[in-house]
């Protein structure tokens, strides 16, 4: 089997990990840059190459799989740099994206300006046309008001139309026939149907989906033909995969159908990493737990089933499509610590980021960050960090943290436990929200840590959250670049029919299924899947009539016959229950949305594994240093390893601290960390009764 | 006349003061920080569970309730009130008390669950239920875990849940004293059936009942494991330090504040009985860290449901005063405490038993708000804000769905789609769909694909009416046409309990009042049957059922607007040009590129017949928009009433 490429694209770094055909991993990082994103990749993958002395065709006609990961869509996002675009709605409807769901957020601050919509009104405009909840055409599509509108957006220099109409994920044809018109008045127009982005009911959802694709989809397509070229004329035979939202790769122009599935492409590559590392040391149930520079992420993972939740909002704008579910906030290693007018300490969310960067790195930050509140308390060695590629000043992270103690009246040192302390509170607070806020119990799951800050805290919160394992990769310092190589290659499919368990046309749910599983044979076919390598998993969205808000639960596959209503109507009353306390199990339910998930897997990675010596770490021990530890409040002498001499069977005791070369792993007291036949760090952690 | 006052309460808090100076913290700030957030995280889960499960549009779309968490104290003390809406969370603690005082100790046991929706037992209209559970650890009463939700109907003889027509308690609809909906953890059968026995849709306020307990219960299981893992005596430290610590900043705050009397008056519509421009009168005595509000000489208390009763009056006023200071303050008894509120009995503002309060969180309590803030924008006019709408024009709108021929499907719904825009403030302009000043933009509305699923509905136009928003420097939250037919149904009634359609959301200084505001039904032959904000209409197939929303204040004088804001407000037709030169004076060369020059000339012109009013209007009365749409042969009508069979001709 050849090689296969995971590329993360970053704020700072872009990584690099190669899987051999052998399963050994390689793990690479460059400087990330930010005006032309592909330089990164050309030079990474040019130093890959000479690292494994191949020439460059050589390499890259050797990997069977390219995956990556890309910011360029979440980029243009953030930064607004997208096309100059419009968007047509149903008359009378123009401010759908102005209008959002109405809720203001920061509820008693009534100086907050008003939220920006992506589009400016004289750009949204209507065109005459009205099809009905049940898909009948009330009112025909008046072309000359489609006409007259491009004529504005092209005065405007409109260069890519997004249309949003009411009910075309019931009937498409007025957007359809939309679309025809644009290509003919406007042929150079980048154009985004919202019956292909996100056939789903809710106008607000569907409208941002598809302006969102219209505005990342002219980067997105510039990007992807430049380094999708670039590794072809190298000898690449495959498609390029790139990462979506929805946690499976896809092909480029796969992406270029859907381009707002590209936003929030790299994160998303983190469950799949998890469930991948999961699998190996036969877990099920996972929490991932990354914690970078700047933001925390955090994700659950029940069954070994992807995590999918259909509300999700990347930076304001919910996508509606059901994307992988990473939470995330504003803590990382370099939130910033400060205290407010009641005289209460506080950790971020604001962080110092790569520049200046943590008062330790000595770059001009004076500001105390939780790298500096862990340097000082001995998690971190400032001789070996990032495998000593980095030297910390202690000295400077004391002094950031002497500006916080005394208007608090603390020592220094408590000042450091507390910053410490506060910062795991959020993200036990983010765990929460993505687990016990969603009826799930964290309490039987296993934390797998991720993110060069992770292993310095992944235990902590666990252990707050009541769990009782948690893996440390050693890839863990580029888990979502890993995760990639992990993920499958998939599509998923959603139709719009609205329907209930009290008289189930089922012919007709069949017919729709058939027609979406249809499809994704032929698209996945197209990745080289035979029909038999490829998992097709049903879902549908399901409510109470009346209810707004459904819930995605799973159906059952193949001929569905009349038994399998009951079983579906089951299947949701038990998640109901178990979710939000109660079910009514007489009540017959509603079925709006029906979706299909096809994947193919890619050949699983090859397991490195190595039979399990004695439980002797003696050999990695590389010495000893005082470190600061909460339940005891005081400073212990904990030895220190070399997290690449311990070998599979070896236990350390904590306390402890275990060094590699891209993350700190705290081994706190009373916790046991053994090193698994895979090499994945396993930690136990105590817990009562 | 006697009056209601909680400044008895001021040796009490006194006391206070002076112990929490002399006791040191005994929480480090870390346990301090992590129980915060940890409380906020309870809250949160709590909403969810609501949010995601309930039945109604009004609670899972629009998010008409609020989760809180209070300690057992005697007045229980807020712990966590999240982002909960003001109207409801600061009224939460009077109920809950209601509750604690009605069932004493000895009838309070770990696993009950209690309602009481009765605004003559601390709640404030009879359409919000309050639900609490006690938790109970080792024995011990500590907190209450609460949740209070807009219901779809409490059995009326209207066919609503803001029956604003009754006259008394009685005729309101289910008067619920505080009341076991559980039992030591089972729900009790009977007096769920008996509650579902005397309101429509039952389905309805069945799923919405289990999903405000769930949410309850949820936070009660969240709140026990924070105690196992903090020990009871860790919490009731933390829930005395919040309160020293909302304190400690809200009195920083307020020392700030010029000391000062001010006074003002704002006005109710009506009282739905042809009585106009009810007046709040309102004196704002702000003394170091205390604000004294009285509301002496204000008017007597309306026929209809116009009222509201002392939970409503006081959290009304808190609101108000909550805007004002940093948004980051735990809103508690701490931080409460500098608020002292006194409303003369029968009056408008702090109502008898047994005169109705059905509307009361919005009438009069979005008047009451208006006042305060005239008085804040006196006080620290850098920190006020301009009027908000009063959710005019909005509706409880029922009927029956026949778009299945075999089956005749009653339903009800409450669409806020068409609420009114906010007020501008001194740093930015005003946000669209405020909606009221007591839920300020807390509220969502419904999709118009699920309303069109759900209902036999056909929306026309939900957008942005030009001109609608006030003028100013900064100008307010645009206001929304929101219209609609029926269809599949024969035909729809509707019960509008809004306010604020005769008194527009004020401007000031030098801003304009929003316009807007007006509710009626389009006939088929085009002429229109306008009705007030408090009314009933049926409107049938082929003829439009038409809300025109308010627009918010403005804020500063429209000629200090800078030309390229108005610029962009005229290509966006969130004004006419026409306004952009009359009001804001711009004057542009072409296609909404500003004149410098003649811009000069002409702002020059305007401002030399300028008078700035510091709060505009200042009289009752003021709006204008709804009667501009009365021509010759159109029809306006104050107050229009529910024939008693209305139901039945549906």
């Amino acid at each position: 089997m050849g090689m296969r490429l995971g590329i993360d694209i970053g704020g700072t770094f872009t990584d690099f990990i190669l899987a051999t055909g052998t399963g050994e991993l390689i793990i690479s990082k460059v400087l990330s840059t930010p005006a032309a994103p592909e330089e990164a990749v050309f030079v990474g993958v040019n130093d890959l190459a000479e690292r494994l002395g191949l020439t460059l065709d050589a390499f890259v006609s050797d990997c069977d799989h390219i995956i990556h990961g890309t910011t360029i869509a979440t980029n243009t996002l953030i930064t607004r740099s997208g096309p100059t675009m419009g968007i047509l709605h149903t008359e009378g409807f123009r401010d759908v994206l102005y209008l959002r769901d109405g809720f203001k957020p920061d509820r008693y601050n009534l100086q907050l300006e008003p939220a920006a919509p992506l589009i400016e009104r004289y750009l949204r405009r209507g065109v005459n046309e009205r099809i009905l909840h049940d898909g009948t055409v009330e009112i025909s599509l008046d072309e000359g008001s489609v006409r007259a509108a491009l004529t504005h957006f092209r005065d405007a220099g409109v260069t890519s139309v997004a249309v949003s109409l009411l009910w075309s994920m019931i009937n498409p044809d007025h957007e359809r026939r939309i679309g025809e018109i644009i290509a003919e008045e406007m042929p150079e127009a980048y154009v985004a149907l919202s019956c292909d982005i996100l056939p789903r009911i809710r106008e607000y959802p569907r409208a941002c989906a598809t302006a969102l694709s219209a505005y990342v989809g002219p980067a997105i397509e510039d990007y992807l033909t430049r380094i999708a070229e670039f590794f072809q004329t190298h000898g690449y035979r495959r498609d390029l995969l790139i990462m979506q939202a929805t946690g499976s790769s896809a092909r480029v122009p796969d992406i270029q159908q859907r381009p707002v599935l590209a936003i929030g492409s790299g994160p998303a590559a983190g469950p799949p990493a998890s469930l991948f590392i999961g699998g190996r040391e036969q877990e099920d149930d996972l929490m991932l737990v990354e914690m970078g520079g700047t933001s925390f992420e955090a994700s659950m993972i029940t069954a070994g089933q992807l995590p999918k939740s259909a509300d999700t909002e990347l930076h304001g704008f919910p996508i509606g499509v059901a994307a992988v579910d990473v939470h995330s906030i504003g803590a990382g290693g370099g939130s910033i610590a400060w205290i407010d007018s009641g005289g209460m300490l506080r950790v971020g969310p604001q962080s110092a980021g790569a520049s200046p960067g943590p008062a330790c790195y000595g770059a001009g930050g004076i500001e105390a960050t939780v790298t500096d509140a862990n340097l000082v308390l001995g998690y971190l060695n400032e001789e070996n960090f990032l495998g000593g590629r980095m030297q910390l000043d202690r000295e400077a992270a004391e002094q950031a943290l002497a500006r916080l103690a005394e208007p608090l009246g603390m020592a220094t040192m408590d000042v450091a436990a507390a910053i410490y302390r506060i910062v795991n509170t959020e993200m036990v607070g983010a765990m929460r929200a993505v687990s016990v806020m969603r009826g799930v119990d964290p309490r039987r799951y296993t934390v797998v840590v991720g993110g060069g800050a992770g292993g310095a805290h992944a235990a902590k919160i666990a252990q707050e959250l009541g769990v009782r394992k948690a893996i440390c990769p050693t890839v863990a310092g580029g888990l979502c670049a890993f995760g990639m190589l992990a993920a499958d290659v998939g599509h998923d499919y959603l139709t719009t029919r609205p329907m209930n368990t009290g008289n189930m046309d089922i012919d007709a749910v069949n017919a729709l299924f058939s027609d979406m599983e249809t499809r994704a044979l032929s698209e996945l076919g197209a990745q080289g899947f035979a029909p038999e390598e490829i998992k097709l998993a049903r879902f549908a969205d399901a409510k109470y009539p009346y209810q707004s808000h459904e819930i995605i639960v799973p159906i059952p596959d193949g001929e569905l016959g009349d038994a399998d209503v009951q079983r579906m109507a089951d299947s949701f009353h038990d998640t109901h229950e178990r979710l939000y306390t109660y079910c009514l199990r007489e009540m017959p339910v509603d079925m709006n949305g029906w979706r299909l998930t096809a994947t193919g897997g890619l050949p699983t990675l090859p397991l490195h594994s190595e039979s399990l010596g004695d439980g002797t770490a003696d050999s990695a021990k590389s010495g000893s240093r005082s470190v600061y530890f909460q339940e005891l409040g005081d400073f212990l002498d904990a030895a220190i390893f070399a997290g690449e001499l311990l070998r599979p069977g070896m236990v350390v005791s904590g306390p402890a601290i275990v060094e590699l070369p891209t993350t700190t792993i705290v081994v706190f007291p009373d916790h046991t960390l053994t090193v698994s036949e895979f090499g994945d760090f396993r930690i136990e952690i105590p817990q009562d009764g | 006349m006697s009056t209601t006052s909680d400044a008895a309460n001021s040796a009490a808090r006194e006391a206070l003061a002076a112990s929490a100076s002399d006791k040191r913290s005994k929480l480090d700030p870390t346990s301090f920080a992590v129980i915060y957030n940890a409380l906020n995280a309870v809250v949160k889960e709590m909403s969810l569970t609501f949010e995601y499960s309930a039945w109604s549009s009004i609670i899972a779309e629009a998010r008409d309730f609020s989760c809180a968490v209070y300690d057992a104290g005697s007045p229980p003390n807020a712990l966590c009130v999240l982002d909960g809406l003001p109207i409801h969370v600061n009224a939460q603690p009077v109920a809950i008390s209601e509750i604690a005082k009605f069932f004493g100790t000895e009838e309070i046991h770990d696993g009950d669950v209690m309602l009481v929706n009765s605004a003559y037992y601390g709640n404030t209209h009879i359409g919000d239920f309050v639900i609490a559970t006690p938790v109970f650890y080792e024995g011990e009463h500590l907190f209450w875990s609460a949740a209070t939700g807009h219901h779809m109907d409490v059995g009326s003889a209207y066919r609503t849940s803001v029956p604003v027509y009754a006259t008394d308690i009685w005729s309101e609809g289910l008067q619920i004293s505080p009341l076991k909906i559980a039992d030591r953890g089972v729900v009790r059968r009977d007096v769920m059936n008996m509650l579902l026995e005397n309101v429509r849709y039952r389905d309805f306020i069945y799923g919405d009942l289990m999903s405000q307990i769930g949410s309850v219960k949820t936070g009660k299981k969240r709140l026990l494991e924070m105690l196992d893992e903090w020990d009871a005596e860790t919490l009731r430290t933390f829930s005395s330090e919040i309160i020293d610590y909302a304190d400690r900043r809200t009195r920083e705050e307020l020392a700030s504040w010029p000391n000062g009397t001010y006074s003002s008056e704002a006005w109710v519509d009506s009282d739905g009985y042809g009585r106009e421009h009810i007046t709040v009168r309102c004196k704002m005595t702000i003394d170091g860290d205390q604000v004294k509000v009285d509301f002496d000489g204000s008017d007597p208390q309306g026929r209809g449901g116009i009222n509201a009763g002392w939970a409503t009056c006081r959290n009304s006023v808190s609101t108000a005063i909550l805007m004002c200071i940093d948004p980051d303050i735990p809103h508690n008894e701490g931080c409460l405490q500098h608020i002292e509120v006194s409303a003369p009995k029968g009056t408008v503002v702090n109502a008898e038993w047994p005169a109705p309060t059905a509307a009361a969180t919005i009438v009069p309590a979005d008047t009451i708000t208006d006042a305060v803030w005239k008085c804040l924008a006196q006080a620290i006019p850098g920190k006020a804000v301009a009027g908000c709408g009063h959710v005019t024009p909005n509706c409880v709108t029922t009927g029956i769905d026949r778009r299945d021929p075999e089956v005749e499907k009653p339903f009800g719904v409450i669409l806020f789609n068409g609420s009114s825009g906010g007020g501008a403030s001194a740093v930015c302009d005003g946000w669209p769909f405020m909606v009221t000043p007591g839920t300020v933009g807390g509220l969502c509305f419904a999709p118009i694909e699920i309303i069109e699923m759900h209902f036999p509905l056909v929306v026309r136009e939900y957008q942005v009416r030009t001109d609608s928003m006030g003028a100013g420097r900064h100008i307010g939250g645009p206001g929304l046409n929101f219209i609609l037919t029926p269809r599949g149904t024969g035909q729809i009634d509707n019960y509008g309990y809004g306010d604020g359609m005769t008194n527009p959301p004020f401007g000031l200084y030098g801003g304009l009042p929003g316009d807007g505001g007006a509710l009626y039904r389009e006939n088929a032959d085009g002429t229109k049957f306008v009705v007030s904000a408090l009314s009933y209409f049926r409107v049938r197939e082929g003829e439009l059922w038409c809300a025109v929303a308010t627009g918010g204040g403005g804020y500063g004088d429209p000629l200090e607007r800078d030309p390229l804001r108005v610029a962009a407000d005229a290509r966006d037709e969130f004004i006419s040009l026409e306004t952009a030169t009359e009001i804001y004076g711009v004057v542009f060369t072409k296609d909404f590129v500003p004149d410098p020059e003649a811009t000069k000339q002409r702002r020059a012109i305007l401002s030399r017949d300028l008078t700035l009013a510091s709060i505009n209007p200042s009289v009752p009365g003021a709006a204008t928009y709804y009667r501009s749409l009365v021509g010759p042969h159109d029809t306006y009508e104050l107050n229009p009433r529910p024939p008693e069979d209305a139901d039945a001709t549906l």
